[in-house]
């Protein structure tokens, strides 16, 4: 079963190209523009096993999505990580995320992220 | 004789007062700037960041010897479209820095509306079909001429849709044509997001005034309405907060097409 992301970035031109990247690498994206997008996204089955996340989005944004999200054990269990162009290291405990990955988003970064959430199946993976 | 020395606080003062607002000024335009600037650079660096990506993904696939032709097209012209993007986000950055005194350049040439708006929709279409969003042009007529500067025409429409896009998210967009007697055509941009507050709307359109949620360069629909006038139309909106907002502009138009009876 191919492993899933679930990219919320209000930004159609970046939530496409890193959907297209993931999924030439097997991947399965679901892709929302604001945070109401995806928690409506987040009912269905199954769930992602990874959320990447813009902070700021019109419409629900990215804290208010972070706080629905720790209200249902389920959805808190995704790890979650938020995309910022700046050092996001001193909020994470605060926003119940797992870690950040800094915009622009480089291959290298995106690449390590995904080997440290063990979500690289394929060894060939960006190779 | 007159004492010079009894003005001579008052105008002390008052020459004070004067450098202290001019200073006050300087130091207000200087960080507006250095915020136009910094919000400048970050709407920049987006584009550019998405058209990496796809440049990133398009030579992982070359590398490994499994880029399909077809699949290697469509991924290029979303990397151009992301060129098309910054393309126009450094138009109205220009048109920010223009001197108000200058007036915006605009060449004229016969364009076909109805081309132009359903070539702007086709270049945005996918980003919205993959946020799971439509983008739907809607005309009355299979043309409808008139004199713009195509660039500018596309700026507009541009600069409409993904304010909607952006501002209305998870709605539809609509873009509808409207004939307005023999020689005016009208253009609506209309979605169904939170719509704008009464307070924002009436400041929408001027400079520097726009809402401090409105996040980006927040002076899209400035230089909209700039090049609105300057091709002799009037632009407004309609909207209620929580029923969408509708963005409409009349331009002048021919009656028929060039060298048409």
């Amino acid at each position: 079963m191919p492993k899933s992301v679930l990219i919320i970035d209000d930004d159609a031109g970046i939530a496409d190209a890193l959907s297209l990247l993931l999924g030439q690498e097997g991947y399965e994206v679901r892709v929302a523009s604001d945070g109401g997008m995806a928690l409506e996204l987040l009912e269905a089955q199954p769930r992602p096993q990874m959320i990447l996340l813009d902070l700021s989005m019109p419409g629900m944004d990215g804290y208010a999505f972070l706080r629905r999200k720790q209200q249902s054990d389920a959805l808190a269990r995704i790890p979650t990580f938020v995309m910022s162009a700046g050092d996001m290291d001193f909020a994470l405990k605060e926003l119940h995320v797992s870690g950040w990955l800094r915009k622009p988003i480089k291959l290298e970064a995106l690449q390590q992220l995904l080997r440290k959430e063990r979500l690289i199946t394929n060894p060939a993976l960006f190779v | 004789m007159r004492d010079a020395t009894s003005d001579g606080p008052g105008l002390e003062e008052e020459i004070n007062r004067r450098v202290a607002q001019n200073t006050e000024q300087m130091k207000a335009a200087i960080d507006g700037r250095d915020d136009l600037l910094s919000v400048a650079a970050h709407e920049i660096r987006t584009p550019l960041a998405s058209l990496r990506l796809y440049l990133d993904a398009l030579i992982k696939a070359a590398d490994r010897g499994k880029l399909d032709p077809v699949e290697a097209g469509v991924r290029l012209r979303k990397a151009q479209r992301q060129c098309d993007r910054l393309n126009i986000l450094l138009s109205n950055l220009l048109d920010i820095s223009r001197s108000p005194s200058r007036k915006l350049s605009v060449v004229l040439e016969p364009l076909d509306l109805v081309v132009v708006v359903k070539a702007v929709c086709d270049r945005l279409r996918d980003q919205f079909t993959h946020q799971g969003r439509t983008l739907d042009v809607v005309t009355p007529v299979d043309q409808l001429w008139g004199d713009w500067d195509r660039m500018r025409l596309e700026q507009v429409l541009t600069n409409l849709i993904t304010n909607a896009q952006k501002h209305a998210p998870a709605s539809p967009v609509r873009v509808e044509i409207a004939v307005r007697g023999e020689d005016k055509v009208a253009v609506t941009v209309a979605d169904s997001g939170p719509g704008i507050k009464p307070d924002d709307r009436d400041r929408l359109f001027k400079r520097g005034t726009q809402p401090a949620s409105s996040g980006g360069l927040g002076l899209g629909l400035w230089i909209v309405a700039q090049i609105v006038t300057a091709f002799g139309g009037t632009i407004g909106v309609e909207s209620e907060p929580g029923r969408g907002a509708a963005f409409t502009f009349e331009l002048p138009r021919r009656p028929g097409p060039p060298g048409g009876s």
